[in-house]
């Protein structure tokens, strides 16, 4: 805040206008942002590999630097020099322009989450809009992908992945507007503000249905039908290589933890914690450590759990999460209804019983539906272990 | 010229360019990315009004829906009509002329009213008093219930319908 | 100052590219998209109202806002129920050129 004001106290002494002044800051506002978390991305890359290395009980990175820490610029390095192939018959307007549309619609919702007390990008007020519709930026940006390699392969891939996205926007949609009628406004900092009790706590079955329906949009395992290696080759985007290709890379590794820092926004309380409104640095550590916990959660998940079929994904969707959104939004509004006179506590009360209570009910459902499926064993379930000392693979059995 | 200034032209002139774009491209999926470009821009557009819970909707029905399902039906439906078959049939000539002369019938009646050039000031309202102000309007009885109602009836009905009319029946 | 009149033309000019894509086109997709380019430059035009009025009577004009929302409702059914009708005329005849959706003729 002091340097943004040392900055528009300076331009006006160069005699620039009030509104360019304005107009210049943000710009330096969001290049720094931008670069900041394109630099992140070098470290979330290592850790990521790193983490999903231990849970398949392998080293994972370990040659470039201590612990491998520098293999992610090894990577860099060598994908800035590598050769940049463009392959015939690309439609090259399309071909050209889709990583960029992918890494801006990813950097474009930094521009929302408030980091701080006095610290963010901008205060819009229909921010929860803002960040559906850039979602549908990603898809453009994957359509042009696929649509302009001239690949068929890749054309097949994004319009899974642009059919896993529409389908998964609802149910995000339907539990961004319970939010919102919890917190009574549709401006991120106010969401954060409202949260004196974190919503994960008043909504846990609406978390839930967010956390999945964030790992399907981003596309990360179980749900990565978008890139199933075993049928489509890589996914939409086979034909880039070089820089191009080092951009979905990065968007694909940025959105994850975008979505983590989006997550803990609306369900842990941002950047709140003990002593976060006297000292706002405090704000920005507890927002990124409560984003780690759930963007380790996304790892250890994407480490962990086989692909779904693109039948199931569909079914995960329409027949589970999103009617049980819809119910969801529903009972909260009338349950806000009916003891919107008592107390606060009270309130929080029901909002949580509800919330287990319909966890429970469509559990239940789902027990009673399911169809068991024989599975014979071959040989012993022990195996050996690489490393014995690894707390994630300790257990013979695995995990 | 003031930021604001700079920023209509610049939106303007795109969207502009997109659109003529759209209408004149040979390559149907071309003119259906020019088209979200020109949607974007309106979409700025709208954020210049101070109407940014438009410039949302904007994105995210438009870009994010319509769009979509525009650039799946050129997919669906181009090898019948190559790029290279002229897009466009003999009355182009009469229709742009239709459309000047259009054009400068609705400039000048529009200009001769007083409030024409008047200067548009910065939106006082940031805050959610607009969102507010709406979603009362939408469910007041006083206010546009009955509208609200009924689009979503529309909405239903056309949901239903789409997927009647574009189903497979011979294959069933 | 931006002022009304720069919104109204542009919303003119819109809305008359998308009058000439209509009337040219012979796809019937980009007859679709054309339409959707006029019902965009009727919003901007409402918007414009809606500020305009919002500024003149000091007071938040809510019919503006709900016009919008309404024209931006029946685009999307409008472009559904269309997609929709030109799937199914395309799997019946094998083509989407709009003069030849001429089963209707006597």
């Amino acid at each position: 805040m002091t340097i943004s004001k040392w900055l528009g106290g300076l331009l006006s002494n160069w005699g620039v206008n009030d509104s360019w002044s304005t107009f210049i800051l943000y710009l330096i506002g969001s290049a720094v942002l931008g670069t900041v978390a394109l630099l992140f991305t070098l470290l979330f890359i290592w850790a990521e590999r790193k983490i999903i290395g231990r849970l398949q009980d392998r080293y994972g990175p370990n040659r470039v630097g201590p612990w491998g820490i520098f293999q992610s610029v090894a990577d860099m390095v060598k994908i800035f020099i590598k050769e940049h192939i463009i392959p015939s018959g690309v439609d090259p307007g399309p071909y050209h322009l889709a990583p960029i549309i992918v890494v801006a619609s990813v950097l474009m919702v930094l521009a929302i989450v408030p980091l701080s007390t006095t610290l963010l990008g901008s205060d819009l007020n229909v921010a929860v809009l803002f960040l559906l519709a850039v979602g549908g930026l990603g898809e453009v940006g994957i359509i042009m992908a696929g649509w302009g390699s001239n690949n068929k392969y890749a054309l097949l891939s994004a319009f899974r992945a642009s059919a896993q996205m529409i389908s998964y926007e609802i149910p995000m949609a339907i539990v961004l507007l319970t939010i919102v009628i919890l917190s009574g406004s549709m401006s991120m900092n106010d969401i954060v503000l409202a949260q004196d009790i974190p919503f994960i706590i008043l909504l846990p079955l609406g978390a839930l249905i967010f956390f999945i329906a964030s790992i399907a949009e981003n596309g990360r395992a179980p749900f990565d039908l978008a890139e199933a290696e075993s049928e489509l080759v890589a996914g939409f985007n086979i034909e880039y290589s070089g820089l191009k290709f080092g951009m979905f890379y990065v968007a694909d590794f940025l959105r994850a933890f975008i979505s983590a820092v989006i997550f803990s926004t609306l369900f842990l309380g941002g950047w709140r914690g003990p002593g976060a409104e006297s000292i706002p640095a405090l704000g920005i550590v507890y927002l990124i450590i409560k984003s780690l916990l759930v963007w380790f959660l996304g790892v250890w998940i994407r480490g962990s759990l086989p692909r779904y079929r693109i039948d199931q994904m569909m079914k995960i969707n329409w027949k589970f999460l999103t009617p049980l959104a819809i119910l969801l939004l529903v009972v909260v509004m009338l349950a806000g209804k009916l003891v919107e006179s008592a107390g606060s506590t009270i309130q929080a009360f029901t909002l949580i019983g509800l919330n287990l209570i319909l966890l429970a009910i469509s559990m239940w459902i789902l027990r009673k539906n399911e169809t068991r499926v024989e599975i014979i064993e071959v040989g012993s379930r022990d195996r050996p272990v690489a490393r014995p000392d690894n707390i994630l693979t300790k257990n013979p059995r695995g995990g | 010229m003031s930021v604001q200034q700079v920023i209509f032209i610049s939106f303007a002139l795109l969207t502009v360019f997109s659109a003529i774009m759209v209408v004149s491209l040979r390559n149907l999926f071309h003119a259906a990315l020019w088209l979200v470009l020109a949607l974007l821009g309106i979409a700025s557009l709208f954020a210049l009004l101070g109407a940014s819970f438009f410039a949302a909707v904007q994105i995210l029905v438009y870009i994010g829906a319509i769009a979509i399902l525009l650039i799946f039906a050129v997919m669906l439906t181009r090898n019948i009509m190559s790029d290279e078959v002229t897009q466009t049939n003999r009355a182009w000539g009469l229709a742009v002329l239709l459309v000047s002369v259009i054009f400068f019938i609705i400039i000048g009646q529009i200009s001769s009213w007083s409030g024409f050039s008047q200067p548009l000031s910065e939106f006082t309202y940031t805050g959610q008093e607009t969102i507010l102000a709406l979603g009362k309007g939408f469910v007041s009885p006083s206010g546009f219930a009955l509208p609200f109602e009924t689009a979503s009836v529309l909405l239903l009905a056309a949901l239903l319908g789409g997927v009647y009319i574009a189903m497979d029946k011979g294959k069933e | 100052m931006v002022s009304l009149s720069w919104y109204l033309i542009l919303a003119a000019v819109i809305f008359l590219i998308g009058v000439y894509g209509v009337i040219v086109r012979k796809n019937s997709i980009a007859i679709l998209m054309s339409v959707e380019l006029m019902l965009n430059a009727v919003n901007i035009n409402i918007l414009a109202f809606w500020h305009y009025n919002t500024q003149l009577n000091g007071v938040i004009d809510v019919s503006g806002m709900v016009f919008a929302a309404i024209v931006i409702i029946a685009a999307a059914a409008e472009a559904a129920v269309g997609l929709a009708l030109i799937i199914s005329v395309f799997r019946r005849k094998n083509s989407v050129v709009a003069a030849e959706m001429n089963i209707l003729k006597g």
